[in-house]
């Protein structure tokens, strides 16, 4: 039984929250919709950061191009959600492709201050391109419709977002079982032995970008169902290191770690809500001492416990292991 | 098979390879020997593409690959198992053998791939769910080797891989060097273990200072003492 729940720690986390749902009041169901919104957007930037090692700190600004792309299709050009959804993803990817290509030229506190930098410029697009986007005034955003019925409150919001974050979680399995995820991993803790054995680190790279990208303009897109109202303060450095707290104090480059760290990081928040002074010095504190003495977070601390599994970067299932006498002889080192 | 023609390569403005020729034939073995500094990792390194050519050229297969990346030249059949081994210790062993595997070739031939690789290594049998962060020295040696077998390569270019182990399981690497060149895999071997290299390779290169400066076949080489003075000049 112990077993069975140990793998399936992310199924029983869905089956928690949607129970919760049931049974929750108004705004608590919006806290439960931000956290499942900020599991998008870490599972995204534990991608690059954690499985890729790549130092990007562009996250708020992709997710500020996902809600505003859904926000501007939906509100002029009309288009349902479910196109407009994807595309807020998609839009998100192509800038990432964009910034990807020359930023993978760097790597580590260069590629961290380039990115920045990026996130920087997008946050004066959005202040400055006021018939676009509202400036500093920001802009409303419509309440999707599906099948002739307005999803407007956060009840209705849930299971829009419930079902986006479960399918990207399914995805982000699927990546890091895949040939990518393991070029991710690979490029991370050594390029030299990542080219020797035939990946292509710079399209790795890019592609590390363009997925995380996708997932944030997702989670953008998402954010911007639960506010009904966003503005580029919504995207500002802030919303990227708290993405970063996530990652760091969930577990980077755990599939779990993301989870964690979005539940701990929207609830702390409301339990320090009436010391505001205190929660930045709190993010930065704890940022601290996680990346000193828990650098792989607190799901990293759950894994080497064997409390939970250790991550597969393969889709085999079960390793066939034939019986055979071995022709070598191996020796222990002492 | 390998035909490096007068290479010249190097790192910034430091030149390390000067006017560097060397051959490997289909089916053989061929040692590349050298003291510390000589240049024989900044070969593999040329060769592999992990670093730009200068001048020369570098033929596999009658294929220019002097010009190309490190994965186009994997692609054609080239694979490096780089000094230290350079694991990826978060991945188990099946996970290292798949990622070598699934570079070349297709997913439907993936496990007879992986079982192959296993044939030629069944010590890696028992470990195969094993992180490799936390295998010995020579566990770690053979799966470094199994990745880079895993992909099939007509060459493998194998970057002292005695370093760090014990006696026996060299000896053991040798046999294994030897069981694989059987199998119609040709074999680039850097050494600074004149013994391994000499058991196994056909012919010998010796570098120093970036410059081929000796070389023949094995059988001119069987005074390991005249050997070290060719090394040290």
């Amino acid at each position: 039984m112990l077993s069975i729940l140990r793998n399936n720690v992310l199924t029983l986390f869905f089956i928690i929250v949607l129970a919760i749902s049931f049974t929750t009041d108004a705004y608590s169901q919006y806290l439960i919709n931000l956290m499942l919104v900020y599991v998008v957007v870490a599972q995204g930037l534990n991608l690059i950061l954690g499985f890729a090692g790549m130092f990007a700190f562009a996250h708020g600004a992709f997710m500020a191009i996902g809600a505003y792309v859904s926000a501007l299709l939906m509100n002029t050009l009309g288009v349902p959600y479910l196109i407009a959804l994807p595309m807020a993803g998609l839009a998100a990817a192509f800038v990432g492709c964009v910034i990807g290509i020359p930023a993978i030229r760097v790597s580590g506190l260069y590629l961290a201050m380039v990115t920045i930098g990026v996130s920087e410029i997008v946050q004066w697009v959005l202040r400055h391109w006021k018939p676009v986007t509202g400036g500093t005034d920001g802009m409303l955003v419509a309440s999707p419709t599906f099948f002739g019925v307005e999803f407007s409150d956060d009840f209705q919001s849930f299971y829009v977002i419930f079902v986006v974050c479960a399918l990207m979680t399914v995805l982000a399995q699927f990546v890091i079982r895949s040939r990518l995820g393991r070029a991710f991993v690979a490029i991370r803790e050594g390029e030299i032995a990542a080219q020797s054995s035939g990946i292509n680190v710079a399209r790795t790279k890019v592609f590390a970008f363009a997925i995380s990208a996708f997932y944030a303009g997702i989670g953008g897109s998402l954010f911007s169902l639960t506010q009904h109202y966003i503005n580029p303060e919504n995207f500002n450095l802030y919303q990227t290191i708290m993405q970063f707290c996530m990652v760091i104090v969930g577990g980077s480059a755990s599939l779990i770690g993301p989870f964690i760290g979005a539940v701990i990081l929207t609830w702390l928040p409301e339990l320090l809500r009436n010391a505001q002074a205190f929660q930045e010095i709190g993010f930065g504190l704890l940022l601290i001492v996680f990346v000193i003495f828990m650098p792989r977070g607190l799901a990293g601390l759950l894994i080497s416990r064997n409390i939970l599994p250790r991550e597969r970067f393969s889709r085999a299932a079960r390793l066939r292991k034939k019986p055979e006498a071995s022709t070598s002889v191996v020796v222990e080192r002492p | 098979m390998l035909d490096v023609a007068n290479l010249e390569a190097g790192y910034g403005p430091h030149l390390v390879l000067k006017d560097l020729s060397m051959q490997v034939p289909r089916g053989e073995i061929i040692a590349l020997l050298g003291g510390n500094g000589a240049g024989k990792t900044t070969t593999l390194s040329a060769i592999m593409g992990l670093i730009p050519t200068r001048k020369g050229t570098v033929t596999f297969d009658n294929a220019a690959i002097h010009s190309k990346p490190a994965h186009r030249v994997f692609s054609h059949g080239v694979a490096l198992v780089p000094q230290w081994r350079e694991l990826f210790s978060e991945m188990s062993v099946y996970e290292h053998l798949e990622l070598g595997a699934i570079q070349r070739g297709n997913r439907q031939s993936l496990g007879k791939r992986i079982d192959d690789v296993l044939d030629h290594l069944p010590e890696l049998r028992a470990h195969l769910e094993r992180r490799a962060g936390t295998l010995s020295g020579g566990q770690q040696q053979m799966v470094a080797i199994g990745r880079a077998i895993a992909s099939q390569p007509k060459l493998l270019m194998l970057d002292e891989p005695s370093m760090g182990l014990a006696p026996l399981i060299v000896n053991e690497l040798g046999r294994t060097i030897k069981r694989l060149n059987e199998t119609g895999t040709s074999v680039l071997l850097v050494e600074q273990n004149m013994h391994l290299a000499l058991s196994v390779a056909s012919y010998v290169y010796i570098i120093r200072n970036g410059t081929i400066v000796k070389h023949g076949p094995t059988a001119q080489f069987h005074d390991e003492r005249e050997l070290f003075q060719s090394y040290i000049g």
